[in-house]
């Protein structure tokens, strides 16, 4: 084979070129710590790695409608724990007011305190996370009970909206109790209770059941919102672990195995040098140089 | 016998023989660096030998040789492998231009990352949910038409710049265009000189490296055929058309569209040049299949969203009462580069219709259809008839059912509801898949779920004050006239909308990932051809130096046989006819 410089010439500059773009790409991987740079790096795990970054991030705000059903959900918590208070000392008055040798006036004092708890008891169904009134159904801006009178109380304002939760992919959870529904029987019993005792009677047998069927309701209500808390605390818990397998899948794809990538560098680092010397030897030399 | 001075002449014809190759071994070792030249080499041949004229020629030694003659100096040089490198450099040049052109395209999509489009695109559909979440908050409501605002302007940004690549290719074409015209004349300038120099019998090795080398510059551009014409001229051949023939070369034009301002190349005559491969071919190809492609897959993706975000919105209520307006507005065929937030909705977070339905500010129940789109194919496009189906009946709000319809992963077409049995609702598409579910009575203020899975449709009823038989419900939905629900697709073929991101991704990142490889390739190829033909035509400098040697010491024996004739002479001349003389 009859070998010229321009061969020696161009396959120098093609394989020092070939050294510097391996050697550039490996150093652009080191330096960002991806392997995945551009699209054209990787088309298939470019395209997987652009569905999990969707992913994650949809994850992720699956986390955030939780924390916001768990806020609603915890005030809502707060407030039938206070009703359950009131109502409790309703159901001690009442026994109270059964007791037959009371006179009127003590009744009346005990019907004075009944109609503090009663606008107590609404104004606790009127419990607010931000600006929106909790127990109204999607009548958020209507406060569910008004207080009409001196332990007098309107009719329900609110709806019977459902508000939903997006805890998952295709899973929600319902987050919020309709007001009439956990408040209207014990607002209704306390009201009966009022009648009684400023009718100069007895707390009849009949108000005594009403308040504790108000009682077992809202007690309910608060174990329905219990589980609720809990479901919601499992569903983020969940969902966090979703997110770090997630995390790591794309790690895998995305990110560079630094020992074997800096392994990989030096390599083509002594290639790259080993080209240099052996280019420059051989370009040194020719007969010339021999020649006197 | 010959002449005494016969000799002289030999020796004088092998020293101008001597120098011919020394000038060329100089010329040769001048062009060791220019591109295309081929070493040249001189051949030499004996001088025709003497014979004397005689009626009897026994006794003589027979003819006698007289010297050396320059036959040619020509250049060493494989045409066919001319020919190969020509082919392979149309496809080096096609694909160098391609890589070039789609690395440019995938610099604007940096992905994966979190700030490209997909990551705009994700944080929409997370600014639906936070709205869903509360709707009463202005600060969600605003965040969400901010985001949708960023989401159009990525989009515009994205498209406008696969624009301007277009527009850059346009330039470059012309360019091209401007450059075979020029080299073209100079090939049929060279024709011109070449056939005089031939028609003389000499070698006109310079002008025809020369010819060599414009004619690969042409064919990087666009593929050739060279035909050599007994003249020395050659002729060529571009798709068939002649684009230089003997001293003569035919014009390529860039006609300019006047309204899109595409260029595309022709000839004089009007028609089309449509080379196979080469750089041209590269631009072409980039700019009508690979841009056209994405740009359009882009106005897909933004009219897709739009689309279903201005429907389903269209169907909520907003903080007002009213009912929803588009968010999106776009051209219909530029959706890509001209989608923008409806102005009104933008200076208003209040017109965010995020409820179903009137006087329930905390209904986020559309918000969240429209954040479920993000994992949905398809979505209810609209109703047949009024009133009935998505969002509320504003208009009498007596005999509507209050429903909203999660489509997700529907099929796309027209569903049409019937009742056969009592308290059962069966949904028919137009393809005649079916379900049937049961439908219940209904309390005041409950809502029913009617779920056709099967279907993957599913009716929520909304709550009303008052309760409805399960008969009047149906009566309801199987009136003519308002028993039907569209579902269109957001995406042909229906996918998500993450999936076509990441589909458009992956097919830009393959398209560039195999015109690195290809360019990667052809590289190879090209330099294999080239060390070929350096091989033959390449000049050496051990071999013209070892020449040099030879040929100086050819030009010093020449000199000594000259010098070694005039001492023979000498002694002739000077010293012969002396004998005697004291």
């Amino acid at each position: 084979m009859r070998v010229t410089e321009s061969m020696m010439y161009d396959s120098a500059i093609g394989s020092l070129g070939r050294e510097m773009t391996a050697l550039q790409s490996i150093t652009e991987k080191v330096s960002s710590s991806k392997q995945l740079n551009r699209p054209s790096d990787n088309p298939a795990d470019a395209r997987s790695a652009v569905g999990l970054h969707d992913t994650l991030a949809e994850l992720n705000q699956y986390v955030r409608n939780i924390d916001a059903a768990t806020s609603k959900v915890s005030a809502m918590d707060t407030a039938l724990g206070s009703a359950g208070d009131l109502i409790q000392r309703a159901n001690e008055l009442a026994i109270e007011g059964a007791n037959g040798a009371l006179d009127s006036s003590e009744r009346q004092a005990i019907a004075a305190e009944v109609s503090q708890l009663t606008e107590a008891l609404a104004q606790t169904a009127g419990a607010k996370v931000g600006d929106d009134y909790i127990f109204s159904g999607f009548r958020v801006d209507q406060a569910p009970y008004q207080i009409t009178g001196p332990g007098q109380v309107g009719a329900y304002q609110g709806d019977h909206g459902v508000m939903v939760a997006r805890v998952g992919p295709a899973s929600t959870m319902q987050v919020n109790l309709s007001g009439d529904a956990v408040f209207q029987p014990a607002i209704d019993a306390l009201t009966q209770l009022q009648a009684d005792l400023n009718g100069g009677q007895t707390v009849q047998g009949s108000t005594i059941t009403q308040i504790n069927n108000a009682v077992s309701t809202i007690t309910q209500a608060r174990a329905t919102i219990g589980a609720r808390a809990n479901r919601l605390d499992d569903a983020k818990t969940s969902q966090q672990s979703v997110i770090t397998s997630n995390q790591a899948l794309l790690s895998q794809l995305e990110d560079v195995d630094m020992p074997s990538a800096i392994t990989e560098l030096t390599k083509r680092q002594t290639t790259y040098q080993a080209s240099l010397a052996i280019t420059a030897k051989v370009m040194q030399t020719n007969l010339i140089d021999y020649l006197r | 016998m010959s002449s005494p001075f016969f000799g002289l002449d030999v020796g004088a014809s092998g020293l101008r023989a001597a120098q011919q190759q020394l000038d060329t071994a100089a010329h040769n070792v001048a062009n060791a660096n220019t591109p295309g030249y081929s070493r040249q080499r001189v051949r030499l041949v004996e001088s025709p030998p003497y014979t004397f004229p005689a009626f009897n020629r026994t006794g003589l030694p027979g003819q006698i040789g007289s010297g050396v003659t320059v036959a040619s100096i020509s250049r060493v040089r494989d045409t066919f492998m001319d020919m190969q490198a020509q082919a392979q450099l149309s496809l080096k040049g096609q694909w160098d231009t391609r890589q070039e052109q789609l690395s440019k395209i995938e610099a604007i999509f940096p992905e994966p990352s979190d700030s490209g489009l997909g990551s705009v695109i994700s944080k929409y559909w997370n600014a639906w949910q936070d709205v869903a979440s509360d709707p009463t908050s202005t600060a969600a409501r605003t965040a969400l038409t901010e985001q949708a605002s960023s989401l159009a302007m990525e989009v515009n940004r994205d498209s406008n710049q696969l624009g301007m690549i277009a527009t850059g290719i346009d330039q470059q074409v012309s360019q091209q265009v401007a450059t075979v015209n020029d080299l073209a004349s100079q090939i049929a300038n060279l024709n011109g000189q070449i056939q005089r120099v031939t028609v003389t019998g000499e070698n006109p090795n310079d002008l025809m490296d020369q010819r060599e080398q414009l004619i690969e510059q042409v064919s990087a551009i666009v593929p050739t055929t060279v035909l050599t014409q007994p003249d020395g001229t050659t002729s060529v051949l571009v798709g068939g058309v002649d684009l230089v023939s003997n001293v003569y070369a035919r014009t390529m034009v860039a006609q300019t569209d006047p309204t899109t301002g595409k260029v595309t190349p022709t000839w004089a005559d009007g028609s089309a040049v449509d080379p196979p491969t080469g750089q041209m071919r590269a631009l072409l190809d980039a700019r009508d299949v690979d841009l056209a492609g994405y740009r359009s897959q882009l106005n897909d993706l933004a009219q897709g969203i739009a689309d279903a975000t201005n429907t389903l919105h269209e169907s909520g209520v907003d903080a007002n009462g009213n009912a929803g307006l588009a968010i999106f507005t776009y051209y219909p065929g530029n959706a890509a580069s001209t989608l923008a937030v409806n102005p009104i909705v933008a200076a208003d977070p209040r017109l965010v219709a995020a409820s179903a339905s009137v006087n329930t500010p905390g209904d986020g129940s559309v918000a969240g259809m429209l954040a479920d789109l993000r994992n949905s194919t398809s979505y209810t496009a609209g109703v047949a008839g009024t009133n009935v189906v998505g969002g509320t009946d504003l208009t009498t709000n007596t005999t509507a059912r209050l429903m909203t319809v999660a489509s997700g992963t529907a099929k796309a077409q027209t569903y049409t509801f019937s009742s056969t049995a009592p308290n059962t609702l069966t949904l028919t598409g137009a393809d005649g898949s079916h379900q049937t579910v049961n439908v219940t009575d209904m309390a005041g203020g409950t809502t029913q779920v009617l779920n056709f899975d099967q279907l993957g449709i599913k009716l929520t009823i909304s709550a009303e004050t008052s309760s409805k038989a399960a008969a009047d419900l149906l009566t309801d939905f199987t009136t003519p006239g308002h028993n039907a629900v569209v579902v269109a697709s957001l995406f042909t073929p229906p996918q998500t909308t993450s999936d076509f991101y990441a589909g458009f991704i992956g097919k830009i990142g393959t398209a560039s990932s195999q015109a690195s490889e290809m360019s990667a390739n052809q590289q190879l190829v090209v330099d294999q051809l080239t060390t070929q033909i350096a091989q033959v035509s390449g000049v050496s400098l051990d071999e013209e130096a070892t020449d040099m040697i030879r040929f100086q010491h050819a030009y010093q024996a020449s000199a000594r046989v000259i010098t070694t004739m005039d001492e023979m002479l000498n002694t002739l001349i000077n010293g012969t006819g002396l004998v005697g003389r004291g």
